[in-house]
């Protein structure tokens, strides 16, 4: 080999090294959880810990669904998750709708409102949100964490559609409209199904979304039975002992939906969510 | 005749609008804009136990209050701390992998899809799994750390007032690189790459082609997402408040998890309405100069 050909086969070993190690160090937590979470008592607590377990089990697996209960706790994030998912869905397509295709009076202030609300400190809300709930009575109920949840997904997945929409063409809306298509029914038949890959984005944001808030959920459930995943796992920690076993299979199976969703609708949710930014 | 038949059609079409916005609108003004408006005045006001009713006005007591209150003064502390030094290693980590997953090579589209993997982990999952990892008796962290001779005996990583903010922080950054290392990557992929066929003709160093091209071409996108990430991690509250809920004695505790003790365990609703605000006022000058940049690059 050439110099020239050496120094480009030691530049290339330097990428492998650098983006090898970045990467261990971003995926190795994920997989010790689920490493551990597959693992016996005995291995878990070893002197010298294995890396993928030598004996795999799913006793923990088991403890989690029986022990603590998280076929509650699976049953309401999908309860509640599906419903933030359809109805936030619903009301910012014809949030966006109505921004991207009606020049009315307000529409900017409508537009800055829903940028500015991206910033809106959750820790100051929850208090005025946890005493109204209270007023009336939502409290401890799934309506009132969906609503909750379905205000927060709304503004970023109306600016999202409101930007896919602008680049669709107007004249199919235009011919539905003469043809004596109301507006309602030209979304349904003609605007949802093209713009299918940005609802679906949306649809899974506001899933995850749902799926994985902790704050409000912690705040506005109080019943066991009520309660969503993540408040689920968070309340195994606490006790004067934590039992890592099953905290690992909780924590793995609220995890793994979302990974698995994500690897598979990649492309669609990395354009999607990084826009807003990459456009700024 | 025509033009009153305009304005009839005009005046459908905007009641048509209306009608569109009015549901998502109602939801965010109750449940966004009101609680924020609410919980600023209730901050000014004192209130009857477990309720916000403005029951006399206080002017600026619990603002006098939080300045004599240790706890406060040193969350905000901890607060900034946490997230000048989150961000500005967000930003270095998630350049340095945007530029090595912007390089050809094989594999690189599976480098691309783990190096995601933190992002997507809910917040819950990677408080609890940091944890483990953690732990003092059986933590993988201290076990690897004593093998590599980096440290005589166990620490106690999140019960030890020296090392619980750090610990906390790590995990932070850990949970920040991906969105960083996907919107730089989208940003490098824009930049025309002939320009740097035409700067190595000219004789361009690859410093100078990495300050006058690829830096350049990122510049914009970067301050975008620096601001919008100081916010975001500003206001970052689940994984303090499941990690340490701000212990021990205080030490990692910042200004959301404070706001959210103060007004449930300790249930002084409007000193933590005070307490928010002040971190709004921080946030807000970021938050101002981000809507003013997202507004003019916004063809509404």
């Amino acid at each position: 080999m050439t110099r020239r050909q050496w120094t480009s086969a030691g530049k290339k070993a330097g990428i492998y090294l650098a983006i090898s190690m970045i990467t261990f160090f971003l995926v190795f937590p994920f997989i010790w959880m689920l490493s551990t979470s597959l693992k016996d008592r005995a291995e878990m607590f070893a002197a010298v810990p294995s890396f993928f377990p030598k004996k795999i089990t799913f006793d923990n697996y088991v403890s989690m669904w029986v022990d603590y209960k998280f076929y509650y706790y699976l049953r309401n994030s999908i309860l509640v998750s599906s419903a933030t998912t359809v109805i936030s869905l619903l009301f910012s397509t014809f949030l966006a709708y109505g921004v991207a295709r009606f020049r009315f009076r307000g529409r900017m202030v409508v537009y800055d409102l829903l940028i500015l609300t991206q910033i809106f400190p959750t820790s100051l809300l929850i208090i005025t949100i946890y005493v109204t709930f209270a007023q009336i009575g939502l409290i401890d109920s799934h309506a009132g964490l969906t609503i909750a949840y379905c205000t927060f997904a709304i503004p970023f997945a109306t600016m999202m559609l409101k930007s896919y929409f602008d680049g669709l063409p107007i004249e199919l809306e235009e011919a539905a409209a003469i043809d004596g298509c109301g507006t309602v029914k030209t979304i349904f038949k003609i605007v949802l199904p093209i713009a299918a890959p940005a609802v679906a984005a949306m649809g899974l944001f506001s899933f995850i979304l749902a799926w994985q808030e902790f704050m409000m959920s912690l705040t506005l459930i109080r019943s066991t039975r009520l309660r969503t995943l993540p408040v689920g796992i968070a309340m195994m920690v606490g006790f004067r002992d934590i039992m890592w076993g099953p905290l690992m299979a909780g924590t793995s199976l609220v995890t793994v939906p979302v990974v698995i969703l994500f690897i598979y609708f990649q492309k669609y949710l990395i354009t999607g969510m990084t826009m807003g930014a990459v456009k700024g | 005749m025509i033009q009153v038949q305009k304005n009839s059609l005009r005046r459908r079409r905007n009641i048509t609008a209306y009608l569109l916005i009015a549901p998502g609108l109602l939801l965010i003004l109750v449940i966004l804009v009101y609680p924020l408006v609410r919980g600023i005045l209730s901050s000014f006001f004192s209130s009857p136990q477990g309720s916000l009713a403005f029951q006399e006005f206080v002017g600026i007591k619990y603002y006098g209050e939080l300045m004599q209150d240790k706890i406060f003064l040193r969350s905000a502390q901890n607060s900034v701390v946490w997230t000048i030094i989150i961000v500005s290693a967000q930003y270095a980590i998630g350049l340095v992998t945007a530029l090595l997953l912007n390089k050809n090579y094989r594999g690189r589209a599976i480098f691309r899809s783990l190096v995601l993997i933190p992002w997507v982990v809910p917040g819950i999952a990677a408080a609890m799994t940091w944890k483990w990892m953690y732990s003092s008796q059986y933590g993988v962290i201290n076990y690897v750390l004593q093998s590599l001779h980096l440290i005589q005996k166990n620490i106690d990583w999140l019960g030890s007032t020296q090392t619980a903010l750090g610990s906390i922080i790590v995990t932070a950054i850990w949970k920040a690189i991906p969105f960083m290392t996907i919107v730089l990557l989208a940003a490098l992929q824009s930049i025309d790459t002939t320009l740097y066929e035409a700067a190595r003709v000219d004789g361009a160093s690859s410093w100078q082609c990495f300050r006058h091209i690829t830096f350049n071409g990122i510049k914009e996108v970067s301050l975008t997402t620096v601001l919008l990430e100081v916010i975001w991690t500003f206001n970052q509250f689940d994984l303090t408040y499941t990690m340490t809920k701000g212990g021990p004695s205080n030490s990692s505790q910042i200004v959301p998890v404070y706001t959210y003790l103060t007004a449930f365990n300790f249930f002084k609703l409007n000193k933590a309405a005070a307490i928010g605000v002040l971190g709004l006022l921080f946030v807000g000058i970021f938050a101002v100069w981000y809507i003013i940049r997202s507004n003019r690059g916004e063809t509404i």
